[in-house]
């Protein structure tokens, strides 16, 4: 991609949905990059492009049109499933406002399923998720189902299971949406925390402003075009 | 975490609907090893007997080809067989329904009639009496199987048998034909139990030289039938007789329907139950499938899943059904049929219960394998 720091990138990029008798362009040709560490918010009203910017960065959707440079691979309109299936596992994390946790398992099961799902279980993998959940301070909770969770302690679990695999990208779907103002504050120190100690680029698709203080970037979006990238907060300088 | 622990975690989370699938698909097989159990009951029972008997050659009358269906042979043919040199030995036996009356109740009973000094055809089990006492003129043992029908039954006791009044000598156990108690009676007191054949007996039984065939006899005894010397006779081996028996009960006694009947109304719940239920849980589980695609789970992940719940439900309602199958025939659940579970015969219903829940179950998979994990961005 030219630039190492750059690690996901979009270049005329465009998504048609064909309805029969109209083709709703939800996403027409945009270009985006987003750097190593970044945190990024998306936003815009309902109807924007954001869901679909979002899937299409994170691999869940095809482009109609352009190509997506991420992960040392190009993705477009050809690329198989099970490739697209491979990276989203390997790495991208997931964060949506309904924390979408297996109701079944517990806490530290929600966060090893990544593993099983990546057929990875090795020595220590355990350890591992016990210390991302402490990290997270839910290993306190590790034994619980999801439905014996508050919304912040869900969102957080979701977290972990969003970064047990190390990706190098987060996207984040209303991971607020459904928390009080003080679990939402301290999920986006989280992300802050992440970016910084990590190098994880994370894109929150969100209305909330109060997600602001977290990011270095704000890309606003308007009928499926993106207008403008307002910098919130400026890294490195 | 083990991939069969997720399997089962979510399969356990609702316990209450976990435990009715269990239990309509336990009943569903409960009612096909059940009837599995009594075919197989059926068959051997109805020729069990025989393979008592240590003659491996019988001969019976030529319209006949089983154990059933033997029409009377005149004892002068019985007389000229035993004359043959080729035959080493030749044993009547008296293989026929009969009434067992007393004076308020009529019971059927299978009379056996055979030579009181044979050592290849004798009764066994004998609990109670003596079989001496069959010398008696008119005197006969009975299994104890009777006492369902008259509970006071007991030694020394005469009951109408047929057209001739007998003595109750004997008392024997597991001497049944299919729902019937045996009697043993000799040769000549079960012809005055039906005295309307003359001398007569159902069946010969054969034991020929070694240089001497079956073929070879049964040639022989087309001479003699054409030179008017016996009736037309057919001589059958023990194992063709039992084949001949099994498919006559399967197909003419009605037997092969009714179970055919039973184990597809089985099969037809478990069906219904998996095909229900997985498409269900699909339904309920969309946003946590397109979540697990979304993540990275691959169609393979999904269909160990999916299938795996397939697999333990129908593994632990074999366990069960089996169990229950197993408690029933017991019981006597099959009114005097033994239940026998054969082995080969449950894995096979254990493998096509299997083969029945993937296949109930592909139409939910595949569903899942079009669930767009681009959903999990949609609310």
């Amino acid at each position: 991609m030219g630039n190492n720091n750059i690690i996901i990138k979009l270049e005329e990029i465009s998504k048609d949905y064909d309805l029969g008798e109209v083709v709703v362009k939800a996403l027409k040709k945009s270009n985006l990059q987003m750097r190593k560490g970044e945190v990024a918010l998306l936003m815009g009203p309902s109807g924007a492009g954001k869901t679909t910017l979002l899937s299409i960065m994170g691999l869940l959707l095809r482009p109609t049109t352009g190509k997506i440079y991420f992960a040392d691979k190009i993705y477009d309109k050809k690329t198989r499933q099970k490739i697209l299936t491979d990276t989203r596992r390997k790495s991208i994390g997931f964060i949506f406002q309904a924390f979408n946790l297996v109701k079944s398992l517990t806490v530290i099961q929600n966060v090893e399923i990544m593993y099983k799902i990546g057929q990875l279980e090795k020595a220590g993998y355990k350890d591992k998720c016990k210390e991302i959940l402490d990290m997270l301070n839910m290993g306190h909770r590790l034994d619980h189902l999801p439905k014996n969770l508050s919304g912040g302690e869900r969102q957080r679990v979701a977290i972990a299971r969003a970064l047990i695999n190390d990706p190098e990208l987060i996207m984040a779907d209303e991971p607020t949406g459904n928390l009080d103002s003080e679990n939402g504050k301290i999920i986006g120190e989280y992300f802050q925390q992440i970016a910084k100690e990590r190098g994880t680029t994370i894109l929150i698709a969100t209305h909330d402003d109060r997600l602001k203080f977290c990011s270095d970037r704000i890309i606003r979006m308007e009928d499926g075009n993106i207008l403008n990238h307002e910098h919130s907060r400026i890294k490195d300088e | 975490m083990k991939m069969v622990n997720l399997t089962i975690r979510d399969l356990f989370h609702k316990k209450g609907k976990f435990i009715m699938i269990l239990l309509g698909l336990s009943i569903s097989i409960f009612l096909v090893q059940y009837s599995a159990g009594m075919y197989n009951g059926v068959l051997v029972q109805s020729t069990d007997t025989f393979d008592r008997f240590e003659f491996n050659m019988w001969v019976l009358t030529e319209d006949a080809d089983n154990f059933f269906e033997g029409e009377p042979i005149n004892d002068s043919s019985y007389e000229l067989i035993k004359t043959m040199s080729d035959v080493d030995d030749v044993e009547r036996l008296i293989f026929q329904g009969a009434n067992f009356e007393t004076e308020d109740y009529v019971a059927d009973v299978t009379l056996l009639g055979y030579e009181l000094n044979s050592e290849k055809i004798k009764p066994w089990d004998i609990i109670k009496g003596d079989v001496d006492d069959l010398e008696e003129e008119n005197t006969i043992i009975v299994d104890e199987s009777i006492k369902n029908d008259f509970p006071e039954l007991k030694i020394g006791d005469h009951v109408q048998f047929g057209e001739a009044k007998m003595e109750i000598v004997g008392f024997c156990k597991n001497t049944r034909f299919m729902f019937n108690p045996y009697a043993w009676a000799s040769i000549e007191t079960a012809q005055n139990i039906a005295p309307f054949y003359g001398n007569w007996s159902s069946m010969i039984g054969v034991e020929l030289e070694d240089d001497y065939d079956m073929d070879d006899f049964q040639d022989d005894l087309d001479e003699m039938y054409d030179l008017e010397l016996i009736e037309e006779l057919e001589v059958f081996t023990k194992d063709e007789l039992k084949e001949n028996t099994h498919t006559m009960i399967i197909n003419e006694g009605g037997l092969g329907g009714a179970i055919y009947i039973l184990v597809g109304l089985g099969f037809f719940v478990a069906m219904i139950i998996i095909t229900v239920v997985m498409y269900q849980t699909i339904q309920e589980k969309i946003p946590e499938f397109g979540t697990l695609k979304a993540i990275g789970a691959s169609k393979v992940f999904l269909n160990k899943m999916l299938l795996g719940q397939v697999f333990i439900l129908i593994t632990l309602s074999f366990i069960i059904g089996t169990i229950l199958a197993f408690i029933f025939g017991a019981l006597g659940g099959g009114a005097g049929i033994p239940i026998l579970l054969d082995f080969f015969t449950s894995i096979a219903i254990y493998l096509a219960y299997l083969g029945v829940g993937i296949l109930c179950s592909l139409f939910s998979v595949s569903k899942v394998h079009r669930i767009d994990p681009a959903i999990v961005f949609k609310g």
